[in-house]
C-alpha cells in the first residue's frame, strides 16, 4: 500500500527526497525504487550529451554559401588574388627579371 | 602551434577573426555535429535543428570579432545555438498556438508508478518523450541535465527568472517520468 509519505517522495519525484523523508526513503523499497528510476533517466539524460548526431552533409557548405556572400563584420573585404592573377604576376616577374638580365649582358658584352 | 600541420582552434579562430573564411569553414566542419546534435536536442526537429544550425554558425561568424576566448569555443558556439533556438522558437510561436502551455501542461497525465519496462530500449524513448515536452520546458531540461549549465546562466538565456528555471526544470522532469511511466519506459 502506497504511504502517505510515499506518496509525497513520488511528488517531489527527480528533485530529490526531502531530508525529512529521508529515513522513510532508506527504509521502504517502493521509494527506493522511485529514486533509482529518477537516478536512471538522470543518467541517460547526462549520457545524451556524449551522443552527437550526424549533421546534414551540407551543412557546412550551406553556412559558406551563406558567409560568402556576407560583407566580412569587419568591414570592407580585402579584394583577393585569384590563380590568374597570380600567374599573371610571376610572369610579369619572370619577364622583368629576363630582361633586366639580358641588359646586363648586352652593357658586359658592350664594354 | 599546429601539431603536423593540423592547426588548433584558437589558431583558425584568430585567422577567421583576421577575415580567413577558410578558417572559419574548418572550424565549423570540427564543430558542426556539436552544434546540430544541441539544436536537434533544443527542438527535437531535424529539419528546423539544420536551420537553427545553420543560423546559429552565420551568426557565430558575425560574431566572430567579438570572441575573446573567455569561454571555449565549443561553450561560446553553444551559447549562440539556443538564442538561435529561441529566436526560432519566438517566430514560430507566433504564427502557430502552440497546443502546449509550458507551465500546465505538466498536470495533464497521473503518473503509474507500477509502470515498469525494459531499461534497455529507455534512450530512445527518453529521446521521443524529451520531444513531446513544450518547447520551453525541453529547452531548461535540455540544458540543465543534458548539458550541465548553471541555472543563472540558463534563466538569462531565456530571459526568465532562476526560480522560474528551476520550476520548469521540476516540472519537466516530472513531465519526462510522466510519458516514459506511461509507454512502460521507466527504468
Amino acid at each position: 500500500m502506497t504511504s502517505f509519505r510515499c506518496a509525497a517522495v513520488r511528488i517531489a519525484g527527480p528533485t530529490g527526497v526531502p531530508r525529512l523523508l529521508g529515513r522513510h526513503a532508506a527504509t521502504c523499497l517502493a521509494c527506493q525504487a522511485e529514486v533509482a528510476r529518477n537516478k536512471r533517466v538522470a543518467r541517460e539524460l547526462s549520457g545524451l550529451r556524449a551522443q552527437i548526431v550526424d549533421p546534414p552533409f551540407d551543412l557546412a557548405a550551406r553556412v559558406g554559401e551563406a558567409i560568402g556572400l556576407e560583407p566580412l563584420p569587419w568591414g570592407a573585404r580585402q579584394p583577393r588574388v585569384g590563380t590568374a592573377g597570380r600567374i599573371i604576376a610571376a610572369s610579369a616577374v619572370g619577364a622583368t627579371a629576363g630582361v633586366l638580365a639580358v641588359a646586363a649582358l648586352r652593357r658586359r658584352s658592350a664594354a | 602551434m599546429s601539431l603536423g600541420g593540423v592547426q588548433r582552434d584558437d589558431e583558425l579562430i584568430v585567422s577567421a577573426q583576421a577575415g580567413d573564411e577558410a578558417a572559419f569553414t574548418e572550424l565549423v566542419r570540427r564543430h558542426q555535429s556539436e552544434v546540430y546534435t544541441l539544436a536537434l536536442r533544443l527542438t527535437s526537429d531535424r529539419e528546423l535543428a539544420a536551420d537553427v544550425a545553420q543560423d546559429a554558425l552565420v551568426r557565430a561568424w558575425r560574431a566572430l570579432p567579438r570572441f575573446r576566448g573567455d569561454a571555449q569555443f565549443s561553450t561560446w558556439l553553444y551559447r549562440i545555438v539556443v538564442n538561435v533556438a529561441w529566436t526560432h522558437r519566438k517566430r514560430a510561436a507566433r504564427h502557430r498556438a502552440d497546443p502546449l502551455d509550458p507551465d500546465q501542461a505538466l498536470e495533464a497525465d497521473a503518473v503509474s508508478p507500477e509502470a515498469a519496462g525494459d531499461a534497455a530500449d529507455l534512450r530512445p524513448k527518453l529521446l521521443l518523450a524529451l520531444g513531446q515536452l513544450s518547447p520551453e520546458v525541453r529547452a531548461v531540461v535540455v540544458m540543465k541535465d543534458v548539458y550541465d549549465w548553471p541555472h543563472g546562466d540558463i534563466a538569462s538565456h531565456l530571459g526568465i527568472s532562476v526560480a522560474a528555471a528551476k520550476v520548469r526544470l521540476h516540472r519537466g522532469r516530472k513531465r519526462l517520468r510522466v510519458i516514459l511511466d506511461s509507454e512502460g519506459a521507466g527504468p
